[in-house]
């Protein structure tokens, strides 16, 4: 590995090499901030540019697009609870509210630091363990996917500030929505009234951008002018406390933990990590209760977990063939326009190639964080700006960003309704980001499930006799069974208390 | 007496027009309408086309993305544009015959709606097998499917192509399996892989040549694949089978033949110049030129076949 490394250090570190990293992982954080405008839409309009270039260079820019975007995508949600990219979507719950409090800078700091080392992470696991992170990828089964997804489900009743009750009841609305469109299994059209952009299902970013961001200045349109943020921007200010990082810590490992396995598996990815990890800090890391309040672990945990996935993403697409999601797949096509067929092959047929991306995403992830930390006094600053000219800024690129998912006006009108639909929520006091949670494990746990059924002909006990699938279930169950009985004794106790305090 | 002149006079008005339409275009730019995101298989072919007519007709070709709902959202957007040359289509079988044939809420007409311009490009589907099940050859392959009643194929969705090449695989052959439909093939692949799934016929299955999971039994077109050259065809074999997509420009029913045989004839050159033949293979797909006529005899062809395995196999989407 020493020597694969070094070899891939020498490919890397050429001069071709790391100036296409550099513009690449440039591009990447800039279309990140950007609200709306992913990955996808910045590498399929310069992948036409990049048969002039040679493979690995041209690979380790689009790539560096990939995972840049990642970085670039907290920024919003911590300034402006705006998501960048739909993986930073949960990072608005706390990143938002340490602004709110004055620590932007620190929380910008913490989460450039979670990047770079949930990043690294991915990679010494993508360097060290590939062929057998694969072989562990394929493992997973429609069965096991569902019961991942159900885990994911029951953990997101947690994701709310208020009642669990409330959290549940938006799950299920994020589900129900993401029954809209064509059914995978059968083909039947539900609740498409014969819209044909309404075939592909409600828009995860439209809707995401719209219960966050568009909610978000909708509230605060009738509350006149905001003091100016009372924190100055010194290098204090930015610098997280001691406390801070003793806490981000803990959240960064596990954080790394979960974005390096979802992003291993083909099909699930950064979104669903960034939320896992959520809910991971939300149940277990040390400041719980005072989550979606401005705690580190709420930035820190999801920011390692979707650049980990970001990194590890690559190991099913390179080793296998498969890409997981639709950016992969844009960067396998772009590798065979190319003639470098990923797969088992390449380990050993383009092995300068392989390792020489591998290490091109570690001097990618080196110069996103270093790059990272001047630009964040710049970006605090942008907080100073009066919002009647910020805001109308950010409606504009919001706007114009959904828009070019898929060049289509009825997606602008899908955010508006989901900008409204936040705001009413706001007011009556309902979460909005277990209803994204619904919205993204709603559609895969029940494609997953009814395939399941197929695949073992309608026999429950399927999910029962697979170990993984069955391991599964018992988490849950232990999960469903501690809440009860948490539940159950603070019924109890609140009864005690009752009876002491009458006379 | 009358009418006749009528028809007459209209007939001289419509010819001077097409003339006139025919000498003046293109004098602004045409839009071409590409009913997928950018960046994959169709996209890049038909930004390919849209440059080799730009350079033939004198006029930026600007491409448009209309994705969505499996390409009927840019198709039925082109079917219906204004048919006066400036507004085209890049389509593929799956727009232009099987959408139409299973999807009821489509508004166009395959044949009615568009004039074929030229094909560019064919996909190659190949039969993938599970490495694991010791198939080692097609005939080997038959008899497993009749042996194991329990066999399950993967597929990008119900109305894939991926769907009708394996329904008219075992159509022909008399066997059976039961469809798991994936989002999207490369899903699908992985579970082939996996042996969730035991096989697919798909183009995708060539990205896995070598690998030790999956063994590709057979190429269904004509000749060999020249990325593939050890997998032999399924004529080769005995198999009279050959099912292939394909890539191809289209216009607006009613735009002027003139307009339409001058795109044909750059997209012609095209396909014959060795960069895109080199950059088409490279893609995994085969370089193939039909004319006008030929497009929409492939189109009427296809029609019929496909709504044979429909019929026989009762894809749907309603």
């Amino acid at each position: 590995m020493i020597d694969n490394l070094l070899l891939g250090f020498q490919v890397a570190l050429s001069a071709e090499t790391l100036l296409y990293c550099f513009i690449g992982v440039s591009i990447g954080m800039f279309i990140g901030v950007l609200p709306g405008v992913g990955p996808l839409a910045a590498i399929s309009m310069l992948l036409p540019m990049t048969y002039y270039v040679s493979p690995t260079s041209a690979l380790v820019m689009l790539a560096g697009i990939y995972y840049g975007a990642q970085y670039g995508g907290s920024v919003a949600s911590i300034l402006l609870r705006l998501p960048g990219t739909a993986s930073s979507a949960v990072i608005c719950l706390d990143g938002y509210e340490m602004t709110k409090k004055g620590r932007a800078g620190a929380a910008l700091m913490l989460s450039a630091l979670a990047s770079f080392i949930g990043g690294s992470i991915g990679i010494l696991l993508m360097a060290a363990f590939s062929p057998t992170l694969s072989e562990m990828a394929l493992k997973f089964g429609s069965q096991e996917y569902f019961m991942l997804m159900a885990l994911g489900l029951v953990a997101a009743s947690t994701l709310s500030e208020g009642s669990a009750i409330r959290g549940l009841a938006m799950v299920v609305v994020g589900v129900v929505l993401g029954l809209v469109g064509i059914d995978l299994t059968s083909g039947a059209m539900r609740f498409t009234y014969g819209n044909f952009e309404l075939m592909d299902g409600v828009s995860l970013v439209a809707s995401a951008m719209g219960l966050f961001g568009l909610a978000e200045i909708l509230a605060n349109i009738g509350q006149g002018e905001r003091a100016t943020p009372s924190s100055k921007i010194t290098l204090r200010s930015m610098m997280p406390t001691r406390k801070e990082l003793r806490d981000s810590f803990p959240a960064i490992w596990r954080g790394s933990a979960i974005g390096s396995f979802f992003g291993a598996l083909p099909g699930t990815g950064s979104t669903i990590a960034s939320f896992f990890s959520y809910a991971t800090e939300n149940r277990i890391s040390r400041n719980r209760d005072t989550m979606g309040q401005g705690a580190v672990e709420g930035v820190a945990g999801p920011e390692a977990a979707n650049n980990s996935a970001a990194q590890t993403a690559f190991i099913p697409t390179l080793t296998l063939g498969v890409p997981g999601d639709a950016v992969m797949a844009l960067l396998l096509g772009a590798m065979m326009v190319h003639g470098v067929t990923p797969g088992p092959q390449m380990l050993t047929q383009s092995a300068d190639m392989f390792w020489g991306l591998v290490a091109s995403f570690w001097l990618g992830n080196l110069i996103l964080l270093v790059f990272n930390i001047p630009m964040i006094g710049l970006w605090v600053a942008m907080l100073r700006i009066p919002y009647r000219l910020l805001y109308p800024a950010i409606v504009v690129l919001i706007v114009i960003g959904t828009y070019s998912i898929r060049y289509s006006i009825f997606d602008v009108y899908q955010l508006l309704a989901f900008g409204v639909l936040g705001f009413v929520l706001r007011v009556l006091r309902f979460p909005t980001a277990p209803l994204v949670l619904g919205l993204v494990l709603g559609p895969l746990m029940e494609e997953n499930f009814r395939r399941s059924m197929m695949l073992s002909d309608g026999q429950f006990s399927t999910f029962v006799t697979r170990p993984i699938s069955c391991g599964l279930l018992i988490v849950i169950a232990a999960i469903l069974l501690a809440q009860m009985l948490l539940a159950v004794t603070a019924w109890r106790r609140a009864d005690s208390e009752k009876e002491t305090s009458t006379p | 007496m009358h009418s006749k002149l009528f028809v007459a006079a209209v007939g001289i008005a419509m010819t001077a027009q097409a003339a006139l339409a025919a000498d003046g275009w293109p004098d602004q730019p045409i839009t071409m309408i590409v009913p997928y995101n950018p960046g994959g298989t169709t996209d890049l072919l038909a930004r390919m086309a849209a440059d080799a007519i730009s350079a033939e007709v004198g006029q930026p070709v600007v491409v448009e993305n209309k994705p969505g709902a499996g390409g009927v959202v840019g198709a039925t957007i082109a079917a219906q544009a204004k048919s006066d040359g400036y507004t085209i289509f890049f389509g593929n079988n799956a727009t232009n015959v099987v959408q139409p044939l299973i999807n009821k809420a489509v508004q166009y007409d395959p044949v009615e709606s568009f004039d074929g311009i030229a094909t560019t490009a064919n996909a190659a589907t190949f039969i993938g097998v599970n490495a694991g099940l010791g198939i080692d050859d097609l005939d080997g392959f038959v008899t497993y499917l009749k042996d194991h009643a329990n066999t399950k194929y993967g597929t990008a969705g119900v109305g894939s192509m991926g769907q009708f090449t394996a329904e008219y695989f075992m159509m022909e052959t008399g066997t059976d399996a039961t469809h798991i439909p994936y989002q999207g093939s490369n899903n699908a692949m992985a579970a082939v892989l996996s042996n969730e799934v035991q096989f697919m016929i798909d183009p995708v299955v060539l990205t896995q040549a070598g690998s030790d999971k999956i063994k590709i039994l057979a190429a269904m077109i004509p000749e060999r694949h020249p990325n593939l050259p050890d997998v032999p065809t399924t004529s080769e074999l005995g198999y009279d089978l050959t099912l292939s997509g394909w890539f191809g420009v289209f216009a607006p029913e009613g735009t002027d033949p003139d307009a339409i045989a001058r795109m044909s004839g750059a997209l012609e050159g095209m396909v014959a110049s060795e960069v895109y033949q080199e950059q088409t293979l490279k893609m995994g797909l085969l370089p193939e030129y039909r004319d006008a006529a030929a497009t929409d005899a492939v189109v009427a062809a296809d029609l019929e076949t496909f709504a044979a395995i429909r019929d026989a196999s009762g894809i749907s989407i309603d």
